[in-house]
């Protein structure tokens, strides 16, 4: 209900500025009160007594102790009217775009293939960069390898003995484990299935911090062969194949034909690259224990609070040292080596990401470039409304801020296109993933949520400054206006103006060359990796591995009759041309090795002479396609 | 000074102050007026309330700001005032002068 005719006008004239909003609203809340109560013709008669009352109160004040406005008035009024100006300019940006649809469709597109590629970017480098590892202080877990730089390895796998070695030296860490992994038959409960097993030490989940959800830990007299038939079922498996039992607990489970008991369920948020369905103690015989010049082990460890990554590297480096001196012939150019669990598990993207988040940058600058130049073009044939508008008494400020308004609702627009063609984008990038992507952390959470969502705002609002900042300068300058103006009346065109569209298409050309070199480089890198030869015909080659259950097959020549068996009756296949059966197809396999001693040699070789031993069946090169 | 303070406040100033204390947060002209009808019967003009308010504002013993405009008072701003503590002490300092000057005079009123 608003006030009574006159009673505004009357504060107006009476009132100091300051206090005229307020005053006039504690009166329009007092009229509507008085009105519901004692009807509208006496809430008038009040509320006009009261408005003369206050009018001649003030002016009498006034006069007799005349005094400055509080400061704090002054900048709240000024505020006001500043959001005022701007919800404004927003309302008319809205007529504008919705008024000349061809343009507004144009500039919306553009922008929303830059901002959604950009998202689309985002979203993924936000979840495999930049969010935390599903850890507790997950910073403090490194993961550490033994690097032989003569070998041109230099995170590779380690030793037992040397794992052993550095477990009971080493102080920096809180605890440290290895780890392997295998695959198991799960048998006895329904449908056998293939699972992907984690061997860990004791201490694997200390390092992870991830205590089990029910039952207990891995204990150490468990990496013992023999008393290491124990498992730690994953969440996912636990709900999958046990239906969420928790008195599973205690009862045997059957992997390859042997009885596991079933120790501990892991909690659902127990995460590991590979995505292992159950956990097993890593189990050594002595004699595995003693190997040092096999190294087929991962080990992880977390650092002990108040300890750098740096202290842990040196101390390792002295023990690594001492291991060399030790065992010269296992150890020699041997050294531990330390990178901290992100940097492992990402390191290899992390700069084809970021390469990609800067690309797509590239093409969001250009999609910049063009609305700008679009723009300059419009502001071009809109010269009369900005001099009407500078003529009625707008600022070059207040003009500015309309034509970035304008741009900022635009690419708002192109934002929110934009993000639906990231989801989009997200989606399909999940289909095509490349391998190395899929065992990242966060990669099944890639998705376009709030923190994504207010970056795309971001980049959306910064887009609309971008594009918009020079075209608005330009035409609300008085100088520049009238080049412009000039040009549009079919002249030769101002100088000025022409000077700023060519920077702008400059900028635009050097951008996409950049992206079209990068790209063309790639390209011919990708057909570079195609044309390497392995040394052998890939092609209609088939792999197929096979693990076989210990207690059945403990036997040696048991083992070489199943695979004797199973040649056979492959050969006998007639879409099989020939059959071999080896210990690890070539790049791949534990990185074992031996050291080849060459007689009558005279000289130290710079690099010790060692082979990654491979046990192959018969083949014939030549047949083989061996090069 | 609190003496000099408590000299420059009027009565009237006093019960504005008060009652401005009494609201917490919700102290504005209106409620203001409210507040002093229900405590002390007295029905006072809104000229005066707002002349008191800005005169003790200029004089540092209250501060004000400006509360997002509302539907029901036509899109228009809402001023909330608070103690500032020089307002505190020379309210405690009236009520100890007004109570030193009562004591001992009971009998004589009664």
């Amino acid at each position: 209900m608003s006030l009574p005719r006159g009673v505004d006008w009357l504060l107006r004239l009476g009132l100091p500025s300051d206090q005229r909003e307020p005053i006039a609203g504690d009166l329009e809340e007092e009229y509507a009160a008085r009105a519901r109560r004692d009807g509208v013709v006496r809430a008038t008669l009040t509320v006009w007594w009261q408005a003369v009352h206050l009018a001649l109160t003030f002016r009498w004040e006034r006069t007799a102790h005349g005094r400055p406005l509080p400061p704090i008035a002054d900048e709240a009024r000024r505020r006001f009217t500043l959001l005022e100006s701007m919800i404004q300019d927003t309302a008319f940006a809205a007529r504008l775009l919705r008024r000349q649809p061809g343009f507004t469709l144009v500039v919306v597109l553009m922008l929303a293939l830059g901002i959604g590629a950009n998202t689309a970017i985002l979203g993924v480098v936000d979840a495999v960069l930049w969010r935390p590892l599903p850890y507790p202080d997950a910073p403090r877990v490194m993961t550490l390898a033994e690097q032989r730089p003569r070998e041109g390895r230099f995170f590779g796998p380690v030793s037992p003995a040397d794992f052993f070695d550095w477990r009971r030296d080493a102080q920096s860490f809180s605890s440290m484990a290895a780890y392997d992994e295998i695959a198991m038959n799960l048998t006895g409960t329904g449908e056998p299935e293939r699972l992907r097993v984690l061997r860990v030490s004791r201490g694997f989940l200390d390092v992870l911090a991830t205590p089990p959800a029910l039952g207990r830990d891995v204990r150490l007299e468990e990496e013992t062969v023999g008393l290491h038939h124990v498992v730690l079922l994953t969440d996912g498996l636990w709900r999958r194949r046990f239906g969420a039992d928790p008195t599973v607990v205690g009862r045997t489970v059957t992997f390859d034909g042997v009885a596991y008991e079933v120790v501990s369920i892991l909690p659902p948020a127990f995460w590991w690259r590979t995505h292992p369905d159950v956990v097993v103690p890593l189990a050594l015989t002595d004699h595995d224990r003693a190997l040092r010049a096999a190294h087929f082990l991962e080990v992880v460890a977390r650092l002990r609070p108040g300890v750098s990554e740096l202290q842990a590297r040196e101390e390792l480096t002295v023990i690594g040292a001492r291991l060399s001196q030790e065992y010269p012939a296992e150890n020699r150019y041997h050294s531990p080596s330390i990178r901290s669990i992100r940097e492992s598990l990402v390191g290899d993207v992390r700069t084809p990401l970021l390469v990609l988040l800067a690309a797509v940058g590239f093409v969001l600058l250009i999609a910049c470039a063009n609305v700008a130049t679009l723009l300059l073009a419009r502001a071009a044939a809109r010269q009369k409304e900005l001099s009407v508008r500078r003529a009625v008494g707008a600022t070059r400020g207040r003009l500015v801020q309309q034509m970035l308004i304008e741009s900022v609702v635009a690419s708002l627009a192109g934002g929110a296109v934009g993000v639906l063609i990231a989801t989009w984008s997200l989606s399909a990038f999940r289909a095509i993933l490349p391998a190395p992507f899929l065992n990242l952390p966060g990669i099944d959470a890639m998705a376009i949520d709030m923190r994504v969502l207010l970056a795309a705002f971001g980049v959306a609002l910064a887009t609309g400054l971008a594009f918009g900042i020079v075209p608005a300068l330009v035409a609300s300058d008085q100088r520049l206006a009238t080049t412009l103006n000039e040009e549009s009346r079919g002249g030769s065109g101002g100088a000025r103006a022409q000077r700023v569209r060519t920077a702008l298409v400059v900028s635009e050309l050097a951008l996409s060359l950049v992206l079209l070199t990068g790209a063309a480089l790639l390209i011919v890198s990708f057909n570079k990796l195609t044309d390497v030869a392995p040394g052998f015909r890939a092609d209609q080659l088939v792999t197929v591995r096979i693990s076989l259950p210990g207690n059945r097959y403990g036997d040696h020549a048991r083992v070489v009759a199943f695979f004797d068996q199973v040649v056979e009756r492959l050969r006998s296949a007639a879409s099989i041309e020939r059959v071999a059966t080896t210990t690890s197809p070539p790049f791949s396999g534990p990185d074992s090795r031996l050291d080849l001693e060459i007689e009558h040699r005279t000289s130290e070789s710079p690099v010790p002479v060692r082979a990654h031993p491979r046990l192959v069946s018969p083949i014939t090169s030549r047949r083989w396609g061996f090069r | 000074m609190a003496v000099t303070d408590v000299s420059a406040l009027g009565e009237f100033e006093q019960v504005v102050l008060l009652a401005v204390l009494r609201l917490d947060d919700e102290a504005y002209a209106v409620s203001i007026a409210e507040e002093i009808l229900r405590c002390t019967g007295r029905s006072v003009s809104r000229g005066s309330i707002y002349i008191t308010l800005d005169r003790l504002e200029t004089k540092g013993y209250l501060k004000s700001r400006l509360a997002d405009p509302t539907p029901e008072r036509g899109g228009r701003a809402k001023r909330y005032y608070a103690l500032r503590p020089r307002a505190i002490e020379a309210l405690r300092e009236a009520r100890r002068q007004l109570v030193a000057l009562w004591r001992g005079l009971e009998a004589k009123l009664a």
